[in-house]
């Protein structure tokens, strides 16, 4: 079920909550979150360990259902809660990319066959048809044109991550969902990875979604989200503490 | 395309580990081709054995029946002159006579209704002794000679290709043959009586001889009790002793009617009827036109021999089939077991090869990929597995079937034969079949456990 909106939003969410059941109690990831985000934003998610960040993020990233609420995703506003668990992936394949804190290459593909592989099942044509080109024009985006025949354990840390990244444009989707891209990175690298991050917002018009702890990556965030015990705080804009 | 190459891909990740578990499998796929490949040999082992048996086994019944049909008609013992008998030969002394039949009877006999064919034989004792010893009431006799003449049909004068009474076993040189007529076979223990072999000559009843042959029966002495009811016997009773060796001397039957001035006569007729039902009442016939002849019907004196002979084939070729049978259940058990290892090693590698890869498979279904194609590539990926061990398996079957397939099924002592194990392109391509298929039904519940996994929990599996 649709619900159109007339402004630029990519996401939003409405009464969003999540319980899990651990060790026959129920716990309450989420209470009750309403956002929303517009396209072209570099969003970060805020919170201290175990506070529902991650959580929100894998609901919006269609990877789990919530216990609660509604989800509406892209510029058609899809509501995503309504589609059954089984149909979900058309969803992550079309609409989402992902970045994750341990990069998540697949081990026995090169770089350039990682970042093919979400082409594999792509609805466009053009995508599936010109896999390899493009997956050569995005190695190139992020800096990565010669090391396309390179194995995952061949390349450094932030190569790995931004083989990632490339892999998470691969069928062009409105929304990027980063869980920790720096955690497991260098400042340096790090660093190096939210500037490709932020340009894919200003230059490409993604929407970039960030859950970090990472203040610096906080810094260059449009705006920020703060969770704190799976509730959500007043958005900040990015130069609140 | 892409799956398949992936699957590949993820295959050879864990080499050592692929490589050990497709060794495995390729053992089972060896011993379930081989057991084919055996199993197979044995029933063309069999169904040899069995068109040879049959060959024989008709051969044997036919002769079973033609000696079923057989008449044996003697000049009888003791007995006098007439209808054609001459008076016995040999010392008056000696209570055993060799009595003849004149062609006269035997020209009579052989137009007789039911008579097929007929051969006559004619024996002559010589040097004939007996000796005898009594004590505690009873008695024994002793009989030995120096060696026998026998002139035996070489061709019986009614077609039909009725055993010509000729030895058997020849050892040394030939048999008779027609147009021998100066020609003897003398038995093994004969030759050094005349101190003579094949090519040299032998004096018979003062004429020369030329050995062409020598055979050998393996006959022993042996006792037969005599007395009883019928007139002439002794009284009293006892045992006789008959020293049976191999001391007879074969000549045609014309050769010897000459030597002993016998022409057209004969000391035994054998007489063979239409069939074994005709038998009785052809003795009867014959008995009743030459009271004085000894008749007797084979099947008489040889109580259930045909019976016994179509006993034996029967038995014989039942316990053929039924080896061919445990030969085959063995195998099928064999070739079951080593379908549902090979099965249960796909099973077990894909199983923690899912449990290893949750992590990738959350990230697979992060990245966009249904349940179905999740399933789709580790059911492949088993199928790799299955068809890596296969081929291997499939090399070894080459090399070892043999060995391995008349091993397994003990295929030489279970039919008394070696049989030669080979394995066909058919059976090569049904054991690969049969790896492929153990690698995707091993592969089927770890695939489909892996296609249920939730992403976001396998996202946060470390």
């Amino acid at each position: 079920m649709n619900n159109t909106t007339t402004d630029n939003t990519i996401v939003r969410t409405k009464g969003l909550s999540k319980t899990f059941m651990m060790g026959g109690q129920e716990v309450h990831a989420l209470t009750n979150v309403n956002l929303e985000i517009k396209k072209g934003e570099f969003v970060v998610i805020m919170g201290p360990s175990g506070s529902g960040k991650t959580t929100l993020l894998t609901l919006i990233g269609c990877l789990d259902k919530p216990t609660k609420g509604k989800i509406y995703l892209g510029r058609k506003s899809l509501d995503v809660t309504e589609i059954p668990d089984a149909a979900l992936y058309k969803i992550r394949r079309t609409n989402l990319g992902f970045i994750f804190q341990t990069f998540n290459l697949i081990p026995s593909l090169t770089a350039i066959e990682n970042v093919e592989l979400p082409m594999e099942g792509s609805s466009k044509s053009k995508i599936r048809k010109r896999r390899r080109e493009r997956a050569r024009d995005l190695l190139r985006l992020v800096d990565l044109p010669d090391r396309e025949r390179h194995k995952p354990a061949q390349l450094s840390g932030g190569e790995q991550q931004r083989v990632a990244i490339a892999r998470a444009l691969a069928n062009d989707p409105d929304i990027i969902i980063a869980d920790e891209p720096t955690g497991n990175l260098d400042s340096e690298t790090g660093a190096s990875i939210l500037n490709i991050l932020r340009k894919l917002t200003t230059d490409k018009n993604h929407t970039v979604i960030v859950v970090t702890h990472d203040y610096n990556v906080a810094a260059l965030a449009d705006r920020k989200f703060l969770i704190r015990d799976g509730k959500l705080q007043k958005d900040k804009p990015p130069d609140a503490s | 395309m892409l799956t398949l190459k992936r699957a590949f891909k993820n295959v050879l990740r864990r080499r050592f580990r692929t490589l050990l578990v497709s060794l495995v499998l390729a053992l089972c796929v060896a011993v379930f081709v081989s057991t084919i490949a055996g199993v197979d040999a044995s029933k063309a082992a069999t169904t040899e054995i069995m068109r040879q048996y049959e060959a024989s086994s008709q051969a044997t019944i036919e002769e079973t029946e033609q000696l079923m049909s057989a008449i044996q008609i003697t000049g009888g013992m003791g007995r006098g002159m007439g209808m054609g008998m001459q008076p016995p030969v040999g010392s008056a002394d000696n209570p055993i006579t060799d009595n003849y039949i004149n062609e006269s009877v035997t020209d009579a006999i052989s137009a007789m209704d039911g008579v097929v064919g007929m051969v006559g034989s004619l024996t002559y004792t010589v040097g004939a002794n007996t000796t005898s010893s009594s004590s505690g009431g009873g008695f024994m006799m002793r009989f030995s000679y120096d060696y026998m003449i026998r002139g035996a049909t070489i061709n019986s004068s009614l077609d039909g290709g009725y055993d010509a009474a000729l030895p058997v076993n020849i050892t040394e040189g030939r048999n008779l043959q027609e147009g021998d007529d100066n020609a003897v076979v003398i038995g093994e223990d004969l030759k050094d009586y005349f101190n003579a072999g094949v090519g040299d000559t032998v004096t018979i009843e003062g004429t020369g001889f030329k050995v062409v042959g020598v055979y050998s029966s393996n006959r022993s002495s042996f006792e037969e009790p005599v007395g009883g009811e019928t007139p002439g016997d002794f009284p009293g009773g006892g045992n006789a002793v008959f020293q049976m060796e191999d001391k007879d001397v074969y000549m045609s039957l014309t050769t010897a009617q000459n030597l002993l001035n016998l022409q057209g006569e004969v000391s035994q007729l054998t007489v063979y009827a239409s069939d074994s039902s005709a038998v009785d009442d052809l003795v009867a016939t014959i008995q009743s036109a030459y009271p004085d002849l000894m008749v007797f019907a084979y099947k008489d004196m040889q109580s259930g021999f045909g019976d016994r002979i179509i006993q034996q084939q029967q038995s014989i070729i039942s316990t053929t089939e039924e080896n061919l049978s445990s030969v085959e259940s063995l195998g099928f058990s064999i070739t079951l077991v080593s379908a549902i290892i090979g099965v249960l090693l796909i099973f077990g590698l894909m199983f923690y090869t899912v449990r290893e890869r949750t992590k990738e498979i959350g990230t697979l279904k992060a990245l966009g990929f249904s349940n179905t194609s999740i399933m789709r590539q580790f059911m492949i990926e088993g199928l790799y597995v299955g068809i890596i061990g296969g081929a291997i398996g499939l090399a070894i079957a080459a090399v070892a079937s043999s060995l391995l397939g008349s091993w397994l099924l003990n295929t030489s002592e279970t039919l008394g034969t070696s049989v030669s194990v080979s394995v066909t392109v058919g059976t090569m391509l049904l054991g690969l079949g049969i790896a492929a298929i153990a690698g995707a039904l091993g592969s089927l519940y770890p695939a489909w456990r892996a296609s249920r996994v939730s992403p976001m929990e396998a996202l946060r599996n470390d």
